[in-house]
């Protein structure tokens, strides 16, 4: 009977990381189905002017859930200003969110902010698969101007295992699984954007790309993409840090990882390699001809 | 390829009732283009009063003596570094061959976009009138300054009122732009100019504990002073001669025209040798500061000087400090260090 009550102590501790009210990645369809439902608030990302001319009726638009601080490109707002911008958008803690970008080739920019919203403790978050493109493509009602919804009183509680800075990054370089979504040129230490200082990818690095997660726009089965991570070897089980350039793409793997596959030990590095590459002490590895 | 005027505005717009040469004038009735051309007018609005005028008269006469016409609030705003003799020279191969290059005629709000250092966006929605179309007009000029700043796109969070849905001219009305009926020396002198207490009613907004705290600064210190949440755009060298520099900075000191108050400041660039390519120089350069009074569109409820007294009383956050100003500018910036 103690064995059992433990069990249970555990499976509620363990729980959590998997209950959602929503898929991870919702149709156009499914969004149809449920725009009456009261928890929901569909947030609509995209610039405001085509917010404005046409928008899933009923959605609300958000920006500046990522910004530039710190030297850094992508970084997340302050808890105060985060939480005065889901407040505004009529987002608490309940809310059933549904993240809606441009098309399937912003999917990198919507998983950025179902990440931000998980992480500031909104559990049930979902990406409007293929995004507005598929809305509209799929022939739903468009509604436009800008529409409001009543402000909340939330507050952010952010969950400290979503997230990875430089410091846990270091101290979890030899014994953690490192993921690099970025391109394979650039991992490979052909191509480097701007604004990252070096060459090539984290020492034991394994390369992941974001780009193998869609195709044509729309999100690979779960089946599917359950298998390019089998076929890497890489484990559940283990810790796990996901880096791209500058922390956006990075949330791609992040959200199918654990909001998908349910994975419960993955971090995604805010500062990926724009932030760890200026570290001479970490020196990134280049593709070398054996 | 298709048509800059397509026949769907033609049948939409009722600008189009009048011909192609009522306004870019040209030949119709010529058979090859040099004699279809001849004449021709590429920006009839650049003369309101002819053009948009002989529908739209008082408006249009109204706007060749507004701001974003005349461009005066430049040439006004730098007068009183100059000599009467600099000020002539100035005014002839300083402001009317660079500064009033930049203003807007008609068709720069209301058909295409502006052209900013030689370029734009093209016509706004083909050649359909637009009554605003900000993104893609107030934004080019704008562009550097107070537009990205309200849309989050320099530093820090969006403007408050843009996450609301609102844009310039929700604040702006058109009788700014376009002018009532003197001429306007600079913004400030504007007289429907927007202010926040046109919405945001101080007296009655809010707990009493806010309440109150508006009422101790309101003499005192500016709605932006407290309300602006991210650094804006403080440009460090003249944008002339040797090319301007610009770092984000969020400061605050003494009003240059209401010591008594204190407010957002953003530096100006002109500095000691700005004209000198034109042969231009600055007497009187000291008589003004370089420092401003500015209002970052880039607002929030809360900001770390409302959520903390200390902020301002105790940190002295953002105050500007003697050390902070630029070496060789003017000696009259010391007075609006707080």
């Amino acid at each position: 009977m103690k064995k059992l009550a433990l069990l249970l102590v555990l499976a509620a501790l363990v729980a959590p990381a998997f209950a959602r009210d929503v898929d991870a990645i919702v149709s156009a369809d499914w969004l149809e189905a449920n725009l009456g439902n009261e928890r929901l608030v569909v947030l609509d990302v995209r610039k405001m002017d085509d917010y404005k001319a046409g928008h899933v009726p009923g959605a609300v638009n958000a920006m500046g859930l990522y910004m530039a601080k710190n030297d850094l490109s992508n970084e997340v707002p302050d808890a105060e200003d985060l939480s005065d911008i889901l407040a505004e958008s009529g987002i608490d803690a309940n809310s059933i969110v549904v993240v809606v970008e441009t098309d399937g080739a912003r999917f990198t920019w919507a998983t950025r902010v179902a990440w931000t919203l998980v992480y500031a403790g909104v559990p049930n978050v979902a990406v409007l698969d293929g995004g507005y493109a598929a809305w509209t493509k799929a022939g739903k009602g468009v509604a436009t101007g800008f529409e409001s919804k009543d402000e909340t009183e939330f507050q952010v509680s952010f969950n400290a295992a979503y997230f990875a800075d430089k410091a846990y990054v270091l101290k979890n370089l030899k014994k953690a699984q490192i993921l690099d979504v970025r391109a394979y040129d650039t991992y490979f230490g052909l191509a480097k954007a701007a604004f990252v200082a070096q060459f090539g990818h984290i020492p034991g690095a394994t390369s992941l790309p974001a780009a193998w997660i869609t195709a044509d726009g729309m999100v690979k089965p779960k089946a599917e993409l359950e298998a390019m991570v089998k076929a890497l070897k890489l484990s559940a089980s283990k810790e796990t840090i996901i880096h791209c350039d500058s922390g956006v793409l990075a949330t791609t793997w992040w959200w199918i990882l654990t909001q998908q596959l349910g994975w419960t030990k993955v971090r995604s590095y805010d500062g990926s390699a724009q932030d760890i590459s200026k570290d001479p002490a970490v020196k990134f590895v280049k593709l070398t001809w054996k | 390829m298709g048509f800059v005027v397509s026949p769907d505005a033609l049948a939409e717009d009722p600008h189009f009732y009048l011909d192609c040469i009522s306004c870019h004038q040209g030949n119709q009735n010529a058979a090859d283009k040099a004699a279809a051309h001849k004449g021709m007018i590429k920006r009839p609005s650049d003369q309101p009063e002819t053009s948009c005028g002989q529908c739209h008269e008082a408006i249009s006469k109204t706007y060749t003596l507004a701001l974003h016409y005349t461009a005066a609030g430049m040439k006004n705003g730098v007068a009183p570094r100059f000599n009467a003799a600099e000020k002539k020279l100035f005014d002839q191969k300083v402001f009317e061959q660079s500064c009033r290059s930049c203003h807007a005629s008609c068709g720069d709000c209301h058909v295409q976009s502006p052209v900013v250092s030689g370029i734009n966006s093209g016509l706004l929605d083909g050649h359909r009138f637009v009554k605003a179309d900000e993104s893609k007009t107030c934004a080019l000029c704008h562009g550097g300054r107070v537009w990205p700043e309200f849309t989050g796109d320099y530093t820090g969070v969006p403007d408050v009122h843009y996450r609301k849905g609102m844009t310039c001219t929700d604040c702006h009305s058109g009788d700014q732009f376009h002018g009532t009926s003197g001429a306007a020396s600079g913004r400030k002198d504007v007289a429907n100019r927007p202010s926040c207490t046109d919405c945001h009613d101080i007296a009655t907004m809010g707990k009493d504990s806010t309440q109150e705290t508006h009422a101790t600064h309101l003499e005192h210190v500016s709605c932006s002073a407290c309300h602006v949440t991210s650094e804006y755009r403080q440009c460090s060298n003249c944008h002339e001669g040797s090319g301007a520099t610009a770092k984000p900075g969020l400061v605050l000191g003494k009003s240059p025209r209401n010591p008594k108050e204190l407010t957002t400041l953003r530096l100006i660039p002109t500095v000691r040798d700005t004209f000198k390519h034109a042969g231009v120089t600055m007497s009187n350069y000291d008589s003004l500061p370089n420092y401003w009074d500015a209002v970052p569109h880039n607002l929030a409820k809360r900001t770390d000087r409302t959520r903390d007294c200390n902020a301002c009383h105790v940190e002295g956050a953002h105050y500007l400090q003697t050390s902070d100003l630029p070496e060789g500018l003017s000696l009259k910036n010391l007075e609006l260090v707080p």
